[in-house]
């Protein structure tokens, strides 16, 4: 039999899909993070771990190299594809934002489902566009206690959201029975 | 979809995709390099006359993006405006503290938004999805796999629309019946994206295993669209640094803020 | 030979039992075989064996004593939904070749002659998503067609589709099957039990239970056909025979000067139906008439103008009817909302019967809709025959009092689609009003009280000849 250690197509596949549902999402709830803006208070910001839930979800299904990365590239070009808005910084963002999943993944060597690494990758992932945005939003010309403010939302929706949420949808998803069809199988080989 | 809103095809069509999305990562970069308001002030109105020559798209079209644009970008702006910092202050109201220094930020900002929205908008308009990808693998060295699975799984996304468009009917319909705590917060939330990605899942798995029955194996393979490189990608190139340049240079002649420098 | 298969078997990962047990089986070259069999037989996966799927593409582990294949295989399968990569049907058509390495300056005129074999008459640039479900599965054969495979497996290719479309789709398949091996699996056999050479028979335990040539199985067999629940050409034979309900005298139901539209397209114009208490109502109309439409207008959940009103009150939102007015879709996962079957019944009854009365009652509609071995199952988990049944016995705790279902024996197999119909009668005769879509000839002329049907965007009564 042929056992096949990297990326399949199929596994490629339900990684894009998983993103684009979650891009779909996005598109209709989207508005009440647009909603949560005036204010200037980042309230917007508790559910900026919606824009890499994808990847950790699709890593504790697949549980396979790539599958972050693939994962955001395909959420940030989701917008693109759903809503036929082409915005670079989102890319680039999708990507650092799923390289930081990925080693964060790399260091439990891609085994573990635990709650604790979904949650340690939304931390990171929450944490890695900080200095882009520091550039790019004047972060350092921000009132300190509105900037404590942003971060603090940011990394708190990272770990709730990026970790939490998606880890119980991935325990949800466990019980429907689909995931047997994907991902990392455990070997059978004894009974025939 | 968007061929219903064009009126003409421009030479914006041939330029090959992955010209297009490096210097859309050009322009960001250059975007967050420039701190003249001034600057990015003309680079965002030479931008709407890319868009609007080059998109072919009907002007209606054109004047309600560039609304939505207008209006995303200063909302998303605000933040700086109201609590970014400075000293002449022009309105102080509770926690609110506007200066003059934050709002030609907040402004500054909301340019670097609206100049990639517009090259965005440019892109989207003149660039058939499918041919991203043939020019991803054919000049990009992208393997079939990743190619072929992002665009099978885009098929899926109208399936998705209208699952979830009947997800919501089932739900208005037994809501009458059932008790609140099955459908409201939370568990509505959750079920309701649960069901999704099973069912996405469940139709992506298939779909593999079709595409491999196909004859799909990851391979080489000839290729239905054929893209390739041609002197229209680098007419393109020198036409986004050219407008870079000139907006810099009508920046120095017509100057709507005072200062060069948002920081 | 073209295959020859012995001492099979195979598990699944994470299974507890392997699947099938000394199976063996030959087919000869060109020949056309028809397997049938419940659901769980592994009729699917003995399909996906023979092609060459497992354990290639799919990853499970499997032996065989001796394993002898076709060369190249190509596949039809059930869904057309997951089973095109490419958005327009050149550019599909083209995959395949891509695949084989076709020459680019060969492919236009190989889609070209290749549409015409399956005889589809459409622009090669036409999108996918707006071809019909028949049209669809033309173009899976067409595919299959360009993989230049000796033999073709159809997983079930015509479920998804409507009678005529389906009666369509054999003839055009018949007309290329020449030279070929052709393995089949279908449900739904009417047009296609005669015209193979042998019909292999699998029993729910994964075994082959008898092979023989058609006409011999339906005269020597249908005993064991009809054991297992297969439908055969003769299933009707033995069709409950349900005396026809008087609707009661009570109007449920009344709409007036209904105008339905799809985007701005005026879809259906009605200027008065009602609705009794008690009535047996199917709903025909060829595909893309606006059964649907109607339907979703009544219930309120697409808008439409005109008068609807529910026991002599105005209805304007769908949450009016207050559950009385309870649809079945067509896709019963969307409409599950907990992680088990019984809970998926229960909490539908809970509310009205208390909870020690709606745990009775719930049991009750699991055994009798056949559920009682997957009652603590996630409802997504469950086999589409199943699905279809739990969404049925949602509808059927008694609180409803019109239920509206779209094409509910869709993939059934005969035994539990005549319980089910069995069912509907006695949840008539209880009062229950029952409005459903059915493509089934035999269900049209045996059970309704009444046949509407849609015609030029418009309603009718009575049944059209023919769909």
């Amino acid at each position: 039999m042929v056992r096949k250690n990297g990326l399949t197509l199929t596994d490629v596949l339900v990684t894009v899909v998983i993103a684009l549902v979650f891009a779909f999402i996005y598109s209709i709830w989207g508005g009440v993070y647009t909603a949560l803006e005036p204010l200037g208070l980042h309230l917007n910001q508790l559910l900026y771990g919606m824009w890499f839930i994808a990847a950790v979800v699709a890593y504790l299904i697949i549980r396979k190299p790539g599958v972050a990365l693939i994962a955001e590239f395909a959420a940030a070009s989701g917008e693109t594809i759903v809503m036929l808005q082409f915005d670079v910084m989102l890319i680039v963002y999708g990507l650092i934002q799923g390289l930081a999943c990925e080693i964060v993944f790399a260091v439990v060597k891609y085994k573990s489902t635990s709650l604790m690494v979904a949650v340690a990758a939304g931390v990171a992932a929450a944490l890695s566009t900080l200095p882009l945005d520091w550039y790019y939003g004047y972060l350092g010309q921000l009132a300190t206690w509105n900037l404590l403010l942003m971060f603090g939302f940011r990394v708190l929706s990272g770990a709730l959201i990026a970790g939490g949420l998606a880890h119980l949808l991935y325990q949800g998803l466990k019980g429907t029975g689909v995931l047997k069809l994907v991902g990392q199988k455990a070997t059978a080989d004894e009974g025939l | 979809m968007i061929e219903a809103i064009r009126h003409y095809s421009t030479p914006a069509d041939r330029v090959n995709p992955i010209t297009k999305i490096l210097v859309a990562v050009g322009l960001f970069l250059a975007v967050v390099l420039i701190h003249d308001p001034n600057h990015l002030f003309h680079l965002s109105l030479l931008m709407l006359v890319l868009l609007i020559v080059l998109s072919g798209v009907k002007i209606r079209y054109l004047v309600l993006l560039t609304a939505t644009i207008l209006f995303f970008g200063l909302i998303s702006s605000l933040y700086m405006i109201f609590y970014g910092e400075g000293t002449s202050t022009l309105l102080r109201f509770g926690i609110v503290h506007i200066t003059e220094e934050s709002t030609v930020r907040g402004v500054h900002i909301m340019m670097r938004g609206v100049v990639l929205s517009f090259f965005g908008a440019l892109v989207v308009f003149t660039t058939k999805l499918t041919d991203v990808f043939y020019s991803m693998m054919q000049q990009g060295g992208l393997r079939p796999k990743f190619a072929y699975a992002f665009m099978a799984a885009i098929r899926m996304v109208p399936i998705i629309a209208n699952e979830y468009m009947t997800l919501r009917r089932a739900r208005k319909v037994r809501r009458p019946l059932i008790h609140r705590k099955y459908i409201s917060g939370y568990k509505g939330f959750s079920t309701t994206i649960i069901t999704l990605l099973s069912q996405s899942i469940r139709r992506a798995y298939r779909l593999g295993i079709a595409m491999e029955s196909k004859g799909f194996d990851d391979g080489p393979r000839t290729y239905y669209h054929r893209t390739s490189f041609s002197i229209i990608d680098l007419l393109f190139i020198m036409l986004v640094i050219l407008t870079v340049i000139f907006s810099y240079q009508l920046g120095q002649w017509y100057s709507p803020f005072a200062t060069t420098d948002a920081r | 030979m073209a295959i020859a298969v012995k001492n099979l078997r195979l598990k699944f990962p994470e299974a507890q039992a392997r699947l099938f047990t000394d199976l063996e089986l030959t087919i000869e070259d060109k020949e056309k075989v028809l397997i049938v069999g419940p659901s769980g037989s592994g009729k699917s996966t003995l399909l996906n064996v023979l092609g060459g799927l497992i354990p290639n593409v799919i990853d499970v582990l499997m032996k065989a004593d001796q394993l002898e294949l076709p060369n190249s295989g190509a596949y039809v399968f059930q869904d057309p939904d997951s089973q095109f990569t490419m958005p327009t049907v050149a550019e599909e058509l083209a995959f395949i070749m891509e695949n084989r390495q076709v020459e680019r300056e060969d492919m236009d005129q190989r889609i070209v002659q290749i549409l015409g074999t399956v005889g589809l008459d459409i622009d090669p640039a036409a999108a996918i998503h707006t071809l019909s479900g028949g049209m669809k599965q033309k173009l899976a054969i067409a595919s299959a067609l360009l993989q230049q495979a000796d033999t073709l497996f159809l997983d079930e290719p015509t479920s998804m589709l409507d009678e005529g479309s389906a009666e369509h789709l054999w003839e055009t398949i018949q007309q290329m099957w020449d030279g070929r091996t052709v393995v089949i699996i279908e449900h739904r056999v009417e047009n296609i039990w005669d015209k193979v050479d042998r019909v292999i028979l699998m029993d729910d335990q994964g075994r082959i239970d008898r092979i023989g040539p058609p006409d011999e199985m339906l005269e020597n067999h249908r005993d064991a056909l009809d054991a297992f629940g297969v439908w055969h050409p003769e299933s009707w034979h033995n069709a409950p025979r349900l005396p026809e309900i008087k609707a009661q005298s009570d109007v449920l139901l009344e709409a007036r000067d209904l105008v339905v539209r799809r985007g701005k397209r005026q879809l259906l114009t009605i200027d008065a139906l009602d609705i009794w208490k008690g009535e047996w109502i199917t709903l025909e109309g060829d595909n893309g008439t606006g059964k649907t439409s109607l339907l979703l207008a009544l219930m309120k959940l697409i808008p439409s103008d005109g008068d609807i009103q529910f026991k002599n009150k105005k209805v304007k939102k769908q949450k009016h009817y207050n559950g009385a007015l309870y649809p079945v879709f067509q896709n019963p996962e969307l409409q599950f909302i907990t992680n088990t079957v019984f809970d998926e019944v229960f909490i539908n009854l809970e509310l009205h019967f208390g909870r020690e009365g709606a745990k009775q009652k719930a049991d009750a509609l699991i055994e009798r809709l056949g559920l009682g071995k997957v009652r603590h199952l996630h409802p997504l988990e469950i086999s589409t025959g199943q699905k279809r049944r739990l969404s049925v016995a949602t509808a059927a705790g008694g609180i409803p009092e019109i239920i509206i279902l779209d094409e509910p024996t869709f993939g059934l197999d005969q035994r539990h689609a005549f319980r089910l119909l069995q069912m509907l009668h006695d949840m008539v005769k209880s009062g229950t009003t029952i409005i459903m879509i059915t493509h089934d000839e035999e269900i049209k002329i045996r059970y309704p009280s009444r046949r509407l049907r849609i015609e030029d965007g418009t309603l009718m009564e009575g049944g059209g000849s023919d769909d």
